[in-house]
């Protein structure tokens, strides 16, 4: 459902993302993981049509998001790193637009709307101005709007930040309730708990190139480490280890100068 | 409180001497307050100098000391309005929205140090006003008299008197302000109260100088005289104009009752802003308005519908989420009915019709534009009219549709040119959904057109009666503006779509100075289309039907069907086909504009 084809972006000398390849199946959910300035958000716009890649062709559903994003765009949903809406606009009716720019059907949507308000715990506040909303208010209704056209594919980036734990806990939920309706999910995520217990697959990039991909059991085997959670595979992989023998130093040394 | 008072002018200094471009203009600045100061001093000495010859010279005795004491009163009013707007908007930024004041809350100091040191930095900022006008304007009188050298030192109190007033109501009006408006709302409404402010003294500067010159010197005196707001028994400016008057006559009983009376008030607005202050300060500043808010709402549904129902959480619970009450009112807006649900070029009209006209801003913009062009055009209007002589019977038609087409320009830049980029940091989120750049552009279109045709319509039917128009003229100018408009609004959204700028806070900073420039000499191109084609209608048709024309009938009755069709084809041309360039246009931006950190809705972000 979702294809990279060597996707590829750069920045003048700077290399963002590195052929990356990756083919996601319907129903699946999969995790996206890398530090810092790995190329995770880079890759997200490229797979969003919000950049335009380089080199190499990312597909939604069979669409090449760039010669056909009208079909790809439609069949996706997005939620930004940072929710940035529209202030001006009541939660209940950027519901609204947002299903027009999706061409939702009126009848569909005027159910739709209050069950995702609902949902989301925003019926009471639905009314309301989003300028008016907390952080992770905005968060949740821009969560609500990714799902408004009940998308065959969803692109979240790092969808829990800001979220409280009962919010946290829904949208898990409705995670899991739509990749066992054949939606695929994307996900990146620093939470490597969230991408652990939820994701069948996982995929690591570094530097921009993906250096690990497939299921926690997978990546244990890759990383060598037999027992390890997913956050020791992630350290091992991205060379997060060294860093804990700096603090383990830094620890023994306290000691000895005591 | 002295220590923190005293890092807060090292600071100050500071940041003037930071930089050398900084320090020149801080320098630049002294100049021209100096040069101010010493003009207004000459010209107080001069006025003085003249009324006080008069007056003495028996021309006008006995109602000397009366007219002395107004002319005191106008400049002291002057110089106190022009405090109060320093001191409201330094009230703003150093009580309300400064970045410090966490940092002093986490020190032990008390409110009222916090506050004292807030006050005294306006005092400070709001006193340059009074240094630059009170101040020599007194010393002006004092120079006419002349006064010996204790009025000074009368006339230094009384302008450090006439700060603390403005100061404190500003203080005072600002915390009330914050109390009964949601803080994201100050900034609007500071914007929408600027631009009228501003607005007002533009048409004082133009249109006050053709008034006054002329004038006799008795005229001028008994417009002064006429003039109430400065000469009222209640007001501050009259209080401290007898005061001056009591300094230059060696009266100090009545020199400090005067101004004993104004220090009082002074002081009793100290104390109220004080009182609000607390209670801000400890109920949270940013949250202030929004508790206010609801606590009206409340009273007010209370009021309307009795006791309240009882709330139903989600689950079950009493309490409304995030501790908000229920029931709020909705947001009221344009819904549209069932015809224009499920597009997403009317949904994005019906998005772009909401948001500017909930956004003062917006507002304050589009209602400066418009003042700014009547302003222009009445002042242009003498000569235009001569100009207009030479068309004959038609001119005030031509005339009226002049008029109309610029000031509906006016407004369709204001608010069209920025359209795209109004979109601002919900772009990469619009262009995530499956809109084409050609259906963006367009619904824009449709967005900001119901915002300026009925301006265009009250503006053409004004103009055409303000001319003298026929009842025929007036239905040709309606129909002009039916046709004109559209294409005129396209051709600004599409020109400002070539290159927005999405990180613009101020709309007037939303499109390049290329995109601006594109905009008008389309609009020159449009407009040259549009006054052959009305100019071949209204000469032919009118003119025929005037029975002033002479020649063939059908070549008259072609030849203005032939200037309709001009007019309806460039409006459906800019219409049709700006939108669909400007969307191409967009369409081919994204690889383009879209790097770590400069792209559209990325600031502050060089994660890749």
């Amino acid at each position: 459902m979702i294809r990279a084809i060597k996707l590829t972006k750069t920045f003048g000398d700077l290399q963002a993302v590195s052929s990356v390849d990756l083919d996601i199946q319907p129903g699946e959910i999969f995790g996206f993981l890398g530090p810092n300035g790995a190329g995770k958000t880079t890759t997200i716009r490229m797979l969003t049509g919000l950049l335009r890649p380089t080199s190499g062709e990312a597909l939604i559903g069979g669409y090449n998001i760039q010669t056909h994003p009208v079909e790809a765009k439609s069949l996706l949903g997005y939620v930004p790193d940072t929710p940035v809406l529209y202030e001006k606009l009541t939660g209940r009716e950027f519901l609204d637009f947002m299903a027009d720019l999706y061409r939702v059907d009126r009848r569909r949507k005027k159910n739709r709307i209050p069950e995702l308000l609902e949902l989301f715990d925003l019926t009471e506040r639905g009314d309301d101005l989003i300028g008016s909303y907390s952080r992770g208010m905005k968060q949740k209704i821009a969560v609500a709007a990714a799902l408004i056209h009940d998308p065959k594919v969803l692109i979240l980036d790092e969808p829990t930040v800001s979220l409280d734990p009962r919010s946290a806990r829904v949208l898990k939920d409705v995670l899991r309730a739509l990749a066992r309706r054949e939606v695929t999910i994307f996900m990146s995520t620093h939470i490597l708990e969230i991408a652990e217990r939820m994701c069948t697959r996982v995929g690591i990039i570094d530097r921009g190139k993906i250096i690990a991909c497939g299921t926690v059991p997978e990546l244990r085997a890759l990383s060598k480490e037999a027992s390890g959670s997913l956050e020791d595979i992630f350290l091992k992989l991205t060379g997060g280890v060294e860093y804990a023998e700096i603090v383990r130093f830094l620890e023994e040394g306290e000691e000895v100068r005591r | 409180m002295t220590r923190v008072l005293y890092w807060k002018i090292r600071i100050s200094l500071r940041s003037v001497t930071k930089s050398e471009s900084r320090a020149f203009l801080f320098f630049l600045g002294m100049v021209v307050s100096i040069v101010l100061a010493v003009v207004v001093f000459s010209v107080s000495r001069g006025i003085f100098g003249v009324m006080l010859e008069a007056a003495a010279s028996g021309e006008m005795a006995g109602a000397g000391s009366l007219w002395v004491a107004n002319l005191l009163s106008v400049g002291f009013l002057f110089a106190l309005v022009m405090s109060l707007f320093t001191a409201l908007g330094v009230a703003f930024s150093t009580m309300y929205s400064s970045s410090d004041l966490p940092l002093l809350f986490t020190a032990p100091l008390g409110v009222r140090e916090v506050f004292l040191v807030k006050f005294a930095e306006i005092i400070l900022r709001a006193s340059i006003p009074a240094l630059i006008f009170s101040f020599p304007l007194l010393a002006g009188y004092g120079a006419a008299l002349p006064a010996g050298p204790v009025f000074y030192l009368q006339s230094a109190l009384l302008t450090a008197i006439s700060v603390l007033l403005p100061a404190a109501l500003g203080v005072g009006l600002n915390l009330l302000a914050v109390r009964l408006i949601p803080p994201y709302r100050i900034r609007e409404l500071g914007a929408a109260l600027g631009t009228l402010f501003g607005a007002a003294i533009y048409a004082l500067m133009h249109f006050g100088p053709r008034h006054l010159v002329g004038m006799s010197m008795e005229q001028a005196l008994q417009a002064l005289e006429g003039f109430r707001l400065s000469a009222a028994g209640i007001s501050p400016a009259w209080w401290l104009a007898q005061a001056a008057v009591a300094a230059s006559k060696g009266d100090f009983g009545a020199f400090f009752g005067w101004a004993g009376l104004t220090f009082a008030v002074s002081g009793g607005l100290m104390v109220f802003s004080f009182s609000l202050v607390t209670e801000a300060f400890y109920g949270g500043w940013v949250a202030s308005g929004e508790v206010h808010k609801k606590d009206r709402r409340s009273r007010a549904r209370e009021r309307l519908a009795g006791p309240s129902r009882p709330e139903r959480g989600p689950a079950g619970e009493g309490a409304g989420t995030y501790g908000r009450t229920k029931d709020r009112e909705p947001v009221r807006g344009f819904t549209g009915g069932a015809f224009f649900q499920r597009s997403p070029v009317l949904a994005l009209a019906r998005k772009e019709l909401r948001h500017v006209s909930r956004d003062l801003r917006e507002i304050s913009n589009g209602v400066y534009m418009l003042v700014m062009m009547i302003v222009a055009l009445m002042g242009s209007a003498r000569g235009g009219g001569q100009w207009l002589k030479g068309l004959g019977q038609n001119a005030p038609l031509y005339g009226s549709l002049a008029a109309t087409f610029l000031m509906s320009w006016g407004l369709s830049s204001s608010l069209g040119l920025g359209a795209v980029a109004r979109e601002g940091k919900n772009w990469p989120l619009l262009r995530s959904t499956p809109v084409t750049g050609r259906e963006i552009v367009r619904g824009k279109t449709l967005g900001v057109l119901p915002l300026v045709l009925p301006v265009a319509l009250i503006a053409g039917i004004s103009f055409t009666l303000l001319a003298g128009g026929t009842p025929w003229q007036l239905v040709a100018t309606l129909c002009f503006v039916v046709l004109v408009v559209p294409g005129m609004v396209s051709i600004e959204v599409s020109a400002g779509a070539v290159a927005p700028n999405f990180e613009a806070e101020d709309p007037r900073q939303r499109a390049s100075g290329w995109a601006f420039l594109l905009g008008v000499l389309l609009e020159l191109l449009y407009a040259g289309l549009i006054a052959l084609g009305v100019f071949l209608s209204v000469s032919n048709w009118l003119g025929y039907w005037n029975q002033t024309l002479e020649g063939s009938r059908v070549a008259s009755m072609v030849l203005g069907a032939l200037g309709l069709a001009i007019v309806a084809g460039a409006s459906a041309g800019a219409f049709t086909i700006m939108p669909d360039m400007a969307g191409r246009s967009l369409d081919e931006m994204e690889a383009v504009e879209q790097t770590p950190g400069a792209g559209a809705g990325h600031k502050g972000k060089a994660e890749w």
